[in-house]
């Protein structure tokens, strides 16, 4: 009887390796073994047909350049900017959809819009309003309400760029936000209001005394979720503007858009953002996640 | 008891709603417009009527020439100073003994010419007493000759250190001129300049023909993003149901590393898989670049599909599959014969959102189709993101290519919004 149970786990052991196999090979060759690489040449002067081993010099040569530095704190702004501003958008949508209302399947579906759309079918728009000669913007902003100066140029000066970028990143995510805080309100039982109601509470005591206590949580984790993702986010930064100027557009920069790659700088400076979201990470799955 | 609403509140609330609409829909409706009616010619910059021409364009059913947009005399402007330059080359690089000529006839008087006017310069400005201006220059040309030595110790006082050396450089080159080695480094580079302009020419005309290939792009995107989605589904079909159902040592590690890439990003392992492409060779040809573009999208789709199907199998229960099993079917058959079928919406899900994140990637698409350019792989986002930023983007093409390929997607999602967002909100989603 013991013999049969330990032959059926061993059995169940064999054929669960079998299954994750492919799994595992994909990820050794294409995650693991690329992480270490990246570690491995960050301690070289790596051209393009030669190698030195230079010891921790790229990384002295990243802290002691001012453009990291400055990129480093753009990529900071832009994470925290776009992650407070999709946390109270969404929060806000949330709170609204909450609550029954005519015509509500349609506009669900149209704040899913920006989120579902592919990126590159919406990114040109976004171009195209802030483009400094004829876009929208411009026009309505300079040309018709001279608010702004007709030089401002939104989308290519490297001072402002990622601004444009944050906007247009919670603008594209905070449908996400809104979905995780939505079905967390939805489940919030509704004779905790009502009991509220009795002891004359008003709208601000119930969404603090009892909203806010309930979501909490879910929104702690959507905000580390979007603030991982939004620091090494660079599709929607670069796409938008190549002059935002976050951490992973000067990786690129100094990889793919230019003619001499600096590729030990650049796995230093990959390194030193993969320490930073090792940390957010294992925050998340310590205090957020249970798999 | 719900207490009434006032209707102060109620209006403010309809608002509330329509302003959010408003702001979401605003790209959404420039993106309709311009592609519904930008006229072709940028300089112009004015919007003509309605118009379903860019349309047809991107489709390839008419096709205007660049000429039409852009008139003729623009082109020809942009090409005539570079004919002019390679007819000059040229004649220059015909043979050795031309280009000599060249050098001793044309060069070397231009720069004989601006050494005499330094030296004249600098024998008026520090008040030289010379008795015969013409000799004096001609021997302080000469270095080591007395007034060479005089002349350089005035321009000391007068310029600044760097410009001393650049007129003994001038000089020193004038003197090596017409030496061998230096007419034949001389020929060589006139060469390669004159390479670099016909490579100019033929991109200013090449240019000028390629029309804008959409459906060559909609097709690669097609294939990468569906490939790998499809990959990416049979991988994670057998793991999560291993994940879901079976005991096995390691099973712990084997999943906190899958969600180790559920949040990494592909900024960082870039470096890493750009070095290993090019070291094994992989990106020499566009087949080998295809393939392996195609496997980091799976390993990018991976963790997403794992995750959802692996929470999925959990609901299904147990005692469907005991059964078979009893009745003769293997573990592995219980997976094909049970299993998928009876999660086939969760299956069409997972497949809709891998094809999604390959249909929307950038950076690796970029890093390894861009380097050597296999422009016929190009997906939609790096071609789209290239036409921009060519000299021949018109707005009203590049929004109709993006109405063009926004509207399956989004009629999918309507259609299919029940599943679709209960996967968001069980973490399906991977950015």
């Amino acid at each position: 009887m013991q013999q049969a149970a330990s032959s059926i786990l061993k059995k169940e052991n064999s054929l669960g390796w079998k299954l994750v196999s492919p799994t595992v090979i994909l990820l050794m060759i294409l995650i693991i073994y690329p992480v270490a690489y990246n570690i491995y040449i960050s301690f070289f002067d790596y051209g393009i047909t030669s190698s030195t081993f230079v010891g921790l010099e790229n990384y002295i040569r990243v802290f002691k350049d001012a453009a990291f530095w400055k990129s480093f704190f753009i990529t900071v702004g832009f994470t925290l900017m776009t992650v407070i501003g999709s946390i109270l958008l969404g929060l806000g949508v949330a709170l609204m959809m909450n609550k029954e209302f005519k015509g509500r399947a349609i506009v669900r579906t149209i704040i899913l819009l920006p989120y579902i759309t592919p990126l590159i079918s919406i990114v040109f728009s976004w171009k195209y309003i802030f483009d400094p000669s004829y876009g929208p913007f411009m026009q309505l902003f300079s040309q018709s309400l001279g608010w702004v100066s007709p030089q401002l140029d939104l989308l290519n000066n490297s001072n402002n760029a990622f601004f444009v970028a944050s906007i247009f990143n919670i603008w594209r995510n905070f449908p996400f936000v809104y979905l995780m805080l939505l079905s967390r309100l939805q489940s919030i039982p509704d004779e905790y209001y009502e009991a509220a109601e009795i002891d004359g509470a008003t709208s601000w005591n119930k969404f603090t005394n009892i909203t806010l206590p309930e979501i909490y949580f879910v929104m702690g984790a959507v905000a580390l979720m979007r603030g991982i993702w939004n620091f090494y986010k660079f599709d929607e930064v670069y796409l938008i503007s190549k002059r935002a100027g976050t951490l992973p557009i000067f990786i690129y920069e100094r990889v793919i858009g230019t003619t001499s790659p600096e590729y030990g700088v650049a796995a230093a400076i990959a390194t030193i953002l993969m320490v930073i979201m090792l940390g957010l990470i294992t925050a998340y799955v310590k205090k957020v996640l249970k798999w | 008891m719900v207490r009434k609403k006032t209707p102060f509140r109620r209006v403010m609330f309809a608002l509330g709603i329509s302003l959010i609409c408003f702001f979401i829909l605003i790209p959404f409706y420039f993106m309709v417009h311009v592609s519904l009616k930008a006229d072709y010619d940028p300089n112009k910059m004015t919007f003509s009527d309605f118009t379903i021409r860019n349309y047809l364009e991107i489709f390839g059913l008419i096709q205007s020439s660049e000429t039409e947009f852009f008139g003729d005399e623009i082109i020809r402007a942009n090409l005539e100073p570079v004919l002019k330059r390679i007819d000059e080359l040229e004649e220059r690089t015909a043979s050795i003994e031309v280009y000599t000529r060249y050098v001793h006839d044309v060069q070397l008087k231009a720069k004989e010419k601006e050494l005499r006017d330094i030296v004249d310069l600098v024998i008026d400005f520090s008040g030289i007493d010379v008795t015969d201006r013409e000799e004096f220059i001609e021997n302080s040309l000469v270095p080591g000759t007395e007034e060479a030595s005089i002349i350089e110790e005035n321009m000391k006082t007068i310029f600044s250190a760097n410009d001393v050396k650049r007129f003994t450089d001038l000089r020193a080159e004038v003197d090596n001129a017409l030496s061998e080695e230096a007419l034949a480094a001389g020929f060589e580079k006139a060469k390669a300049q004159l390479e670099l302009f016909e490579a100019q020419k033929t991109k200013i005309l090449e240019e000028r023909a390629s029309e804008f290939p959409f459906l060559k792009y909609l097709r690669n995107s097609l294939i990468f993003a569906g490939i790998s989605a499809l990959i990416s589904l049979f991988v994670a079909i057998l793991g999560a149901y291993a994940f879901s159902r079976l005991r096995f040592k390691g099973r712990g590690l084997v999943q906190r590393s899958v969600l180790f890439v559920y949040l990494f990003g592909g900024t960082v392992i870039m470096v890493p898989l750009y070095q290993m492409a090019v070291k094994l060779g992989i990106l020499s040809t566009p087949f080998g670049t295809g393939v392996y573009l195609i496997m980091v999208y799976v390993i990018q789709t991976l963790p997403v599909s794992l995750y959802m199907l692996g929470n999925y199998f959990r609901t299904i229960p147990f005692s469907i599959e005991e059964a078979a099993i009893i009745d003769g079917c293997s573990r592995v058959q219980a997976i094909f014969k049970i299993v998928i079928p009876l999660s086939l919406p969760a299956i069409v899900t997972v497949y809709i959102y891998a094809f999604m994140i390959g249909w929307n990637e950038y950076l690796f698409a970029s890093a390894f189709l861009g380097l050597k350019s296999y422009k016929d792989l190009f997906t939609l986002p790096i071609g789209l993101n290239a036409f921009s930023g060519s000299a021949h983007a018109v707005w009203g093409r590049l929004m109709a290519a993006s109405v063009v390929s926004a509207i399956p997607i989004i009629i999918i999602f309507t259609l299919m919004q029940k599943y679709l967002t209960s996967g968001f909100t069980a973490g399906g989603v991977k950015e």
